[in-house]
């Protein structure tokens, strides 16, 4: 699934390891999200959209 | 960011790895305690060593590595929980496979196939009582 998690992060100026602490997953995780290799459970893209402000469709995009 | 969320997945993530990391040490000691009853202090050093070896290697390494940190069970969250339930159902199909090979194997060499018949029954067992158990939780 495309999303928008790198561009947010990096307007954020913050590392892979930063946004995994505040969401509590693995730098690995946040860049298996970031590259699409990993679709997050619901919650998981519920917390993201929230943390940077957004709707989980404006974030996540189903291809 | 949140210094509590940090904080709490440190110690999560900090026991966990604990918790493994000691059952190789225990581990290692069983084998020791085992062979030296057994008078093959030998076979107990080197079976000990290579264990202890291995718990060494989860409790520096996990940090490094991912693989390692998913055999520590260290920073679990849900895509290395899901990448663990995937090796382990994996694991679980190869070793049933192995288990019917085996009784069919004892069977068809006539001989005694008691202790194939038992681990394929607690195979079958488990998983059965795993599923309902699965079923009753979502």
């Amino acid at each position: 699934m495309r999303n928008d998690v790198r561009e947010l992060r990096v307007d954020k100026g913050l590392s892979q390891s930063d946004l995994g602490a505040v969401l509590n997953v693995s730098r690995q995780t946040v860049n298996a999200i970031e590259t699409g290799r990993y679709s997050p459970s619901l919650p998981l893209a519920i917390a993201i959209a929230r943390f940077f402000g957004h709707a989980v469709e404006e974030v996540f995009h189903v291809d | 960011m949140s210094t509590e969320s940090r904080f709490a997945r440190m110690c999560g993530s900090t026991r966990g790895r604990l918790m493994v990391v000691g059952l190789c040490f225990a581990m290692a000691a069983v084998f020791v305690g085992v062979s030296v009853a057994r008078h093959h202090v030998g076979d107990g050093i080197w079976l000990g060593a290579i264990m202890a070896g291995y718990g060494l290697l989860l409790l520096f390494l996990s940090g490094r590595s991912e693989s390692v940190a998913l055999l520590a069970s260290h920073e679990m969250d849900e895509r290395r929980r899901g990448i663990d339930e995937f090796a382990a159902a994996t694991a679980g199909r190869v070793i049933a496979a192995v288990l019917v090979t085996g009784f069919v194997v004892q069977l068809a060499r006539g001989a005694d196939t008691a202790v194939w018949a038992n681990l394929c029954a607690v195979f079958g067992a488990v998983y059965i009582g795993a599923m309902l158990w699965g079923r009753r939780r979502s």
